[in-house]
């Protein structure tokens, strides 16, 4: 293992096995994820004699069960005494199924990963395994970072940010801007898309900017980047980019790709120019701006520029699309994304059926209710031909209904599913996807846009003077006939005269150019 | 009956009939026109007008417009000058455009009346148009099925009031020349019939004319696909691959040598300008965004007009409309007004088709002059409102501009390329959300810094023994994939781990080289045979050639004797793995080869021996699954590599030599890619195939690291209900509860390499979070006033994803705790624990 490994973060490369000190995302249920950072067992935490512990309604897991395990692992629940907790009563007896980490294990286990899991003993503090209850523990990554983060504002879901990543062009090296950081949804998928490499110093790599007005918020992103090991991919600013813009130390970041998260996306357009926008976004920002003596564009001059806005509500989209079209931002789309989640299950419908939950038990085609009818319609018949007592002649009928359903049942669904008796019941009945109960039916307006490179007279003279007109060979694309013919002709005749082999490899040429096209 | 003809017109094979919505509001006017067309044609244009000014198809206008003013139930108008000369060269009498020459009369007369007789309903439904018995034998089938024509761009009933909208069938296939030529032999009946509604919208006149014609001239566009959005921007994708100098054609649209468009910016908007007097070419022009929005802003900068919709009182497009378009008439005077007045019955386009040709050819400025001069002939455009005025322009706009674009060949340009304008089958369908979603899901990202494996400078008598082992140590940041989108999952995931693309120092410096020495660059798709080895890159199947370049005598000081240490780089071993141990994608195939012909358009062609320098080589590795099942039965990873000693090797020939090297070279990188595989722990699973997903999954899955995603694109949803079905909670509850009788006294290690049987496709224990998902993206419209969803958008496949990550099963029986309590008692007493 290289030097430099131990200082990835775990969302770029979590590694083989669960680290000390390292985000962890425990997923209890299918859903039901729980970011943790695992610490190392240095003794009683919280009354816990086992170090810290994690308490779930699946059980309880001691962190010393959760280390050094290969990431992904089946975690038993352990038997963690909750309820004397502050008294400090010693725990006694290794359990041999028990499952720990040492507390000074994880240099050990690197050197011999063969002995690291399991079967090691402790002095202090041993985790006994209950006999019910499990947790997986998952790498982290931005997908389950999102789902389970704690909230601090509207998220931005992994259905848009991969959309977005995807259309702003967010690729390993890339420089991109976030203004409005929000719960850092965005921010982790973003460091993930532009990762090519921790930066060395004076090194160009892919690097987030991000901005975010609240304070508090900005705190506590600042902490949560650096516990994820992103500080050095991400460069967090404190400022209300409307005013303040997007410079960083006064210096451009040469962003490659935007995305704003803001209330009023139209005031912050302004600063993202190559030029000094002619009218400010209002009176302050003009003054701030006059006081300058040189503007400095934050984006990258060698490169278009793709942007994303994040709004939800369709005023705030006018509003932004007017401003790009004065900007000179091209390309402008405005999309929306509607995800759906789909659920599979087994739909089992049949009289026959045992009533189990989910199960509906009504006729399954119309033979059955045809069936069922036929039984009913029979044994009344029966019924009315032998008159009888009344009161007995209801019980006997009903008992009798009853052993008939059952012996038919038996026999119709005994031919029908082919020695239905050994159909286990994951296989019964008809697979079927549908929708989550709850679907996001809106979250936000996405508006993309392009701003091209600056280009000026003397960029086109220059270019013009490297790429000299009038040596045109030949034409491609939508040629029409006529000129089509004419080509046709001149290269015979010059097959007529220089022979062969040069005409030829130029007509194999043009073959090729045509096919790329 | 001339038989020739009659083969012509059998070649129309099915009819139909298609009709516009029924137009409540309007006093007097046509309503809808019907075509006779292939029903396997895919339309290819459409065009639409003011039918009172322009017929369609080249009709000759007046005697159209004046045939429909006077509606009369018998009304027929004559055709002649319709292009149909060479429909019967042996009878010149018939070639009037009439179908007589081809078509009995009866025929020709019964389906004008029949085309009267399907009425349009009062809700304007389309009807299907039954075919006469006469016309039996000429036409195949005895009805057409329904075909509505929706105008591209506009599909608001109100617009159609006083516009025609007809739709040309072309050749199946952009560029396929057979069947343009296929299509240019037929003739195409085209059957016209209108209706007059009254105040109440009851039909009360129709009538019908059936015309033959015949495909004259091609309008195929082989430089790419274009594009109109709202912007009215002509996009031009596909622009990288001809980059020799050239004259790009845009045909109608005008054309331009290459090297205006060459080293300058992506994404700009260029208007092909007029040729001037002592210039045989068109040059470029960049239109500012100023002028691209101008009417956008001028919309804005009247705030009344900003909706016209609403617009009760007379709403005016003010004569600052921008300078492109200046609706203002000679005098400057305005020249919209509500829609209190109707259009009057002689309102015309007075141009002609041909003087619309000839402006066109003219070519003046940039078809600019043609839209103005359309919408100042138009007699009426005074009464048109503001909204319609909008909608013609758009048209027109549409029709005559000569504005593009050039964008750079990326994964999400490409790929919408690919799915709107050419094969979307080719791709599986998958759209750019799909791509987005699996990439994410799949977790696939920068997977380290390359690490090589060293040179183990094995000699050439040296057998396997000197090979490199696989040093699992090493293995890191790599991806699994199986791919039938022909390589576009591939480029999306080299996009995202940063191997794609050639770094941007390297790329403009190899552009500048090559601008020096005033060679053409290479075509994307070709090979350039004079790019250097570049020191950034590390060489790689570079050598494969070095016969072929020996003998090419492209190194002369090489073809005295051995060239492996005469060279100035040292070349590496034969068994040097040119693979990086880290950031790799590896593909794997059920054909013998990839196929990945995608790749092509980022320079990077898997089957070629000898390939200049790109990121993919060092990080793309393939093997087919009997490599990765069945190695041994694999003839080139289990045959021994060839050993010989130096001497020997001398005395042989340069071609026997080469053949040697590249066969040993060959046997270390397959073992090398084999061994590595099948060693395992990979960081992720990304799919989008064909095959069954669980017999993907049922071989791979041993193969993931555990906590591994998985992320599986299809374009149906049943294949992933099945696969998710197979990891459903009662099943994984049986598996774990102990009873079932097959995986008794397995290890986990045999669990995880279960090979399935119809109760347990799969070890329902080996994924967790099992999810299946889908996403759509709503294009918008955003116009100052008009913004809604766009109207229509490409359907087909949906597209799903299914989700779940890698689990690394405890070992023995575990029980849940809670919700599965009174089973988890059930099965314990049945049972014991065994841990």
């Amino acid at each position: 293992m290289t030097l430099p490994a131990t200082t990835i973060s775990p969302f770029l490369d979590p590694g083989p096995r669960t680290k000390a000190n390292s985000l962890a995302i425990l997923q209890l249920s299918r859903d039901n994820l729980l970011p943790v950072y695992l610490q190392p067992p240095t003794g009683e935490h919280d009354g816990y004699a086992e170090g810290a512990v994690v308490n779930t309604r699946y059980g309880s897991f001691p962190h010393s069960t959760m280390l050094n395990v290969p990431w992904g692992s089946q975690i038993r629940a352990s038997k963690v005494d909750t309820g004397s907790r502050g008294r400090k009563r010693k725990r006694d007896g290794a359990d041999d199924a028990c499952r720990e980490a040492t507390g000074t294990g994880d240099k050990e286990n690197e050197e011999s990963p063969a002995a690291a899991n399991e079967d090691s003993t402790a002095a202090v503090k041993t985790a006994v395994a209950d006999t019910s209850g499990f947790i997986h523990i998952l790498p982290p990554t931005p997908e389950l970072w999102t789902t389970s983060l704690p909230h601090r504002t509207q998220v931005v879901y992994t259905p848009d940010y991969s959309y977005i990543l995807h259309r702003i062009r967010a690729r390993p090296g890339s420089v991109l801007i976030e203004a409005g950081a929000g719960s850092g949804s965005f921010t982790h998928a973003s460091v993930r898309a532009v990762y090519n490499g921790y930066p060395a110093e004076g090194q160009r790599k892919g690097k987030v900017f991000s901005f975010e007005f609240h304070e508090q918020r900005y705190h506590m992103m600042k902490k949560e980047l650096s516990d994820h090991g992103m500080d050095r991919l991400v460069h967090l600013t404190h400022r209300d980019v409307y005013n303040g813009g997007f410079l960083v130390d006064g210096k451009s970041p040469e962003a490659d790709a935007v995305f704003l998260d803001l209330p009023a996306p139209w005031e912050a357009l302004p600063h993202l120019s190559r030029r000094k926008p002619q009218t400010a976004p209002n009176s302050d920002g003009a003054v701030a701006e006059d006081n300058q003596t040189e503007w400095v564009s934050p984006l990258n001059p060698k490169k278009s520029v793709h942007i994303c806005t994040f709004s939800p509500c369709i005023e705030q989209v006018t509003r932004t699309v007017s401003a790009m079209r004065r900007l000179g931002w091209v390309d402008i789309d405005m999309v929306e994304i509607a995800n759906r989640k789909l659920h599979t299950s087994r739909e089992r419908v049949g009289l026959n059926l045992n009533f189990d939950r989910g199960v509906n038990n009504s006729a399954r085609d119309v033979e059955e209710a045809l069936a069922r009818l036929e039984e009913i319609e029979s044994r009344s018949r029966e019924h009315a031909a032998k008159p009888r007592d009344d009161d007995e002649d209801m019980e006997s009928a009903d008992e009798a209904a009853k052993l008939d359903t059952d012996a038919n049942g038996n026999q119709a669904v005994a031919p029908g599913e082919n020695g239905a008796p050994t159909t286990p019941p994951w296989m019964e009945g008809r697979l079927i996807t549908r929708g989550e109960p709850e679907i996001k039916t809106h979250t936000s307006y996405l508006v993309f846009a392009v701003l091209p490179m600056e280009w000026t007279d003397e960029d086109e003279a220059a270019a013009a003077a490297k790429y000299p007109l009038g040596k045109e060979q030949k034409v491609i694309g939508a040629v029409d006939k006529l000129a089509r013919k004419q080509e046709r002709r001149e290269q015979l005749q010059k097959v007529q005269g220089a022979g062969g082999r040069k005409a030829r490899r130029k007509e194999r040429d043009e073959k090729l150019g045509e096919a790329a096209a | 009956m001339d038989p020739d003809c009659y083969r012509l017109a059998a070649g129309v094979y099915r009819t139909s009939i298609c009709t516009t919505t029924k137009l409540p509001s309007l006093r007097q006017g046509l309503t809808y026109l019907s075509l006779l067309v292939p029903v396997h044609a895919k339309a290819q244009s459409f065009v639409g007008g003011d039918l009172s000014r322009q017929a369609p198809y080249g009709l000759p206008a007046q005697d159209f417009a004046a045939a429909f003013s006077s509606p009369i139930s018998d009304a027929t108008f004559p055709i002649r000058g319709y292009n149909t000369s060479l429909l019967a060269s042996a009878d010149h009498t018939k070639t009037d455009g009439t179908c007589s020459a081809v078509l009995p009369d009866d025929c020709i007369r019964q389906l004008q009346v029949n085309s009267v007789a399907s009425k349009v309903g009062r809700a304007g439904g389309c009807q299907n148009l039954a075919l006469p018995d006469s016309c039996a034998g000429h036409l195949n089938g005895n009805t057409g099925t329904a075909f509505e024509i929706t105008p591209i761009g506009s599909s608001a009933v109100a617009d159609r009031r006083s516009m025609f909208f007809a739709a040309g069938f072309e050749p199946v296939r952009k560029g396929n020349k057979s069947s343009l030529a296929a299509a240019q032999r037929h003739v195409w009946p085209v059957l016209l019939a209108w209706t007059h509604f009254d105040e109440a919208g009851e039909a009360q006149d129709s009538a019908g004319w059936l015309s033959c014609a015949k495909t004259t001239e091609s309008k195929e566009v082989t430089g790419g696909g274009r594009r109109l959005g709202a912007e009215n921007v002509l996009s031009i994708a596909g622009w990288l691959f001809l980059i020799w100098v050239i004259t790009i054609s845009l045909g109608k649209y005008g054309s331009f040598p290459s090297n205006l468009i060459i080293g300058r910016p992506y994404h700009l908007t260029f208007e092909v300008l007029d040729k001037a007097s002592d210039e045989n070419f068109s040059r470029l022009r960049v239109v500012p965004t100023s002028e691209l929005y101008a009417e956008v802003f001028a919309e804005e900068s009247a705030p009344e007009c900003a909706t016209p919709a609403a617009g009760a009182n007379d709403t005016v497009i003010s004569a600052t409309d921008g300078e492109e378009f200046r609706l203002v008439d000679d005098d400057g005077n305005v020249v919209a007004r509500s829609n209190h007045e109707v259009i009057d019955e002689n309102a015309r386009q007075t141009l002609t088709q041909e003087e619309i040709e000839e402006l066109k050819r003219e070519g003046a400025n940039a078809g600019k002059d043609v839209i103005a001069k359309l919408l100042l002939s138009h007699t009426a455009i005074d009464q048109k409102t503001s909204f319609s005025l909008a909608k013609y322009k758009l048209l027109k706009t549409k029709k005559h501009i000569r504005r593009f674009q050039v964008l750079p060949i990326d994964v999400a340009t490409f790929a919408q390329w690919q799915l709107e304008e050419r094969d979307a089958s080719k791709i599986m369908d998958l759209r750019a959300e799909m791509i987005g979603l699996v990439g994410c899901w799949g977790n696939v990202h920068f997977g380290g810094e390359d690490v090589m494996l060293p040179d183990p400078k094995a000699a050439t008598d040296a057998g396997d023994e000197a090979r490199v082992a696989v040093d699992e140590n090493l293995l890191r940041g790599r991806w699994l994939v199986v791919d039938d989108t022909c390589g576009l999952l591939v480029a999306a995931m080299a996009e995202r781990m940063g191997v794609l693309y050639e770094s941007e120092e390297t790329s403009t410096e190899k552009a500048e080289n090559e601008a020096m020495t005033e060679k053409p660059p290479a075509t994307i798709t070709g090979r350039s045979q004079e790019t250097q080895p570049s020191p950034a890159i590390p060489e790689t199947r570079q050598e494969d050639a070095d016969t072929e370049m020996m003998d090419a005598s492209t190194v002369p000081a090489k073809k005295q004797s051995d060239g492996i240490r005469k060279q100035q780089k040292p070349r590496p071993s034969d068994f040097a793995i040119p693979y990086s141990q880290t950031n790799t994608i590896t593909v794997i195939h059920s054909t013998s080869q990839p196929n990945l012909s995608l790749l092509n358009y980022w320079g990077f062609d898997i089957t070629s021996p000898n390939h200049p320098p790109h990121p993919l080589l060092n990080h793309l590795l393939n093997l087919t699954w009997l490599q990765l099942l069945k190695p041994e039965l694999d003839t080139s990873y289990s045959t021994p590599p060839l050993t010989a000693t130096p001497e020997t090797l001398a005395s042989w020939k340069p071609s026997r030599r080469g053949n040697f090297h590249r066969k040993r070279r060959r046997y270390a990188r397959i073992r090398h890619i084999v061994d590595s595989t099948r060693a395992g722990n990979f960081s992720g699973l990304v799919c989008a195939s064909s095959m069954d997903p669980v017999s993907i999954l049922r071989h791979t899955l041993p193969l993931l690291a555990g906590g591994a995603p998985v992320a599986i694109y299809s374009p149906s949803v049943e294949p992933l209900a099945a696969l998710a079905d197979c990891f459903s909670v009662p099943r994984r509850t049986a598996w774990v509860s102990g009873s079932v009788p097959e995986i008794e006294g397995l290890s986990n290690e045999e669990l995880e390499h279960w090979q399935g049987n119809d109760r347990f496709p799969l070890n329902p224990t080996l994924l967790q979070g099992v999810s299946i998902q889908t996403s759509r993206a709503r294009r918008w419209q955003v116009l100052p006033g008009r913004t809604h969803p766009l109207m229509t958008e490409r359907g087909g496949a949906e597209g799903y994803v299914f989700t779940a990550w890698r689990a690394k099963p405890a070992e023995g029986k575990v029980a849940a705790k809670g919700k599965f309590k009174r089973r988890k008692v059930d099965s314990e007493t049945a049972t014991p624990a065994p841990a």
